[in-house]
């Protein structure tokens, strides 16, 4: 019996913190996800992308098959709700699992498993999603969707909205003690590949450590990164010099950055 | 742009990996791609990140990767700035190295590996890579190791890429539902050491935590023993 419950312990998940937040922005169409979590490398099993269709996330237990089921059900279906529930639905055991999709068509769904840790909860809306587990409180999923929509009304881009509500959330939980490891923002338009793809794998305040990495990458983006091809444009354009324009850019960048909110 | 990569399979899991260092921030994020029973690619100097998709397509399609460089040189003009190296499923790897890519290239093929460098300062990172992978092709080690044991070699060589910005990045997968070791570094002064770094937590963390890597064909039992 000891034996047993031995095993048992071995297979029980163990207890992170993990909040993620999609969303979607109709102006410009494009879609983005921003994660935080105590557990290490989150970044990399959360996102799950379907450029030009939507973008989700899953978290608590992984399963590398949602990608696959998403991607394929994103193809030949259009309603968020549909979508995850095609996932949902092939999963042997949805229970240990929290999973949001957010639609370019302005659907957006999440589900929450019942074996999911204390204080789980999501939240969806027209044009994002929001999923959060093992939380020291509810308030703080409140608190980000309202940080979200405030900073979504005041024009930001959409990489700001969702670094700027996850520097809300870190602040929140550092107030809760409740220490966070890892971080990752993405976003992406109908390009298949992302316009930030970016990571703190490992790190004592990851948001904060993102948005350093975020502003730096700015940068590289202003002057050297006119190299990237489009579908549409597939040759893409070569490295322009660095210039003064690239410079007054910079600088102007930077600044708009760290406006507070 | 500094870059050197290698790809590689496992000889004992059949695993594809890739490994990548930069100084550019957040390389690991448009410059490598691996589908699993697939094969993988790299694409390094003057950067297209549709590469990627296109390289996988044509792999899955059964070209050789050889073949699938050529179908995509078709599809670019300026194919002759780029730097690609690709693997198949079976282990077969290549790289070309476009005849304008940036200065101080240099690449190598292996038996189931392939190194590419451009834009170094001298092209010792890319001997040490080859030296140092050669050495390990008869030993059991993971690849993840034996990957990052070569780019540390490589970083050691005197001609590595020194200071910030740089970023590296490490990409292993072995079966569809498998979970993917899939980590990053967008920007340190010591990327690689830090990839050492979070690859010894990475490994840990996976043998302390098996419910939390669920496959499809077996729940709650993560299939992490080997790469």
């Amino acid at each position: 019996m000891q034996q047993n419950n031995q095993l048992n312990d071995s297979n029980r998940q163990a207890e992170f913190t993990t909040l993620t937040i999609c969303a979607h922005c109709c102006q410009t169409n494009t879609l983005g996800l921003a994660t935080i979590s105590s557990m290490f490398a989150a970044g990399a099993h959360v996102p799950i992308c379907t450029p030009g269709r939507g973008i989700g996330a899953i978290q608590g237990a992984f399963h590398r098959a949602y990608n696959v089921w998403i991607q394929d059900a994103a193809n030949a279906l259009s309603d968020a709700e549909t979508i995850l529930n095609v996932a949902v639905k092939q999963d042997h055991a949805p229970d240990d699992r929290q999973s949001i999709y957010v639609a370019t068509n302005g659907t957006s769904a999440a589900f929450t498993g019942k074996r999911i840790q204390k204080n789980a909860r999501h939240v969806i809306n027209s044009s994002f999603a929001l999923a959060g587990h093992g939380l020291p409180s509810n308030d703080i999923i409140d608190q980000a969707q309202e940080t979200f929509a405030l900073i979504s009304s005041e024009g930001f881009q959409l990489s700001e909205q969702l670094l700027k509500t996850l520097e809300h959330v870190e602040t929140s939980l550092e107030a809760t003690h409740t220490p966070m490891r890892s971080a990752a923002l993405f976003v992406t338009s109908e390009e298949p590949y992302p316009i930030f793809d970016l990571r703190v794998d490992d790190g004592q305040k990851p948001v904060h450590r993102l948005r350093e990495i975020y502003d730096e990458y700015l940068i590289d983006d202003l002057t050297l990164d006119f190299a990237f091809a489009t579908t549409d444009q597939p040759d893409g354009k070569m490295p322009a010099p660095f210039g003064e324009a690239a410079r007054w850019l910079k600088r102007t960048t930077r600044r708009w950055n760290r406006r507070s909110i | 742009m500094q870059t050197y990569s290698i790809i590689a399979q496992c000889p004992h899991t059949k695993a594809l990996g890739v490994a990548t260092v930069s100084d550019r921030r957040a390389i690991g994020a448009f410059s490598m791609a691996i589908r699993p029973e697939i094969g993988g690619c790299v694409i390094q100097g003057v950067l297209n990140p549709l590469y990627q998709g296109w390289i996988l397509a044509e792999l899955a399609r059964g070209l050789t990767p050889d073949e699938a460089i050529l179908a995509i040189r078709l599809r670019d003009q300026k194919h002759a700035h780029r730097q690609i190296l690709a693997i198949s499923a079976d282990g077969i790897a290549t790289v070309r190295t476009g005849r304008n890519a940036p200065s101080r290239s240099a690449d190598y093929i292996g038996q189931g590996f392939a190194v590419a460098g451009s834009g170094l300062r001298d092209i010792r990172p890319v001997e040490e890579i080859v030296r140092s992978f050669n050495q390990t092709i008869e030993t059991t080690l993971p690849l993840g190791n034996r990957l990052l044991g070569a780019l540390e070699m490589a970083q050691l060589s005197g001609g590595g890429i020194k200071g910030e910005p740089q970023s590296a990045a490490l990409l292993i997968w072995r079966t569809v539902d498998a979970p993917a070791t899939d980590l990053r570094v967008d920007c340190h002064r010591d990327s690689v050491s830090e990839l050492r770094r979070l690859y010894d937590i990475h490994v840990a963390f996976r043998n302390q935590n098996p419910a939390l890597f669920s496959t499809q064909l077996s729940a709650g039992r993560a299939d992490h023993a080997a790469e």
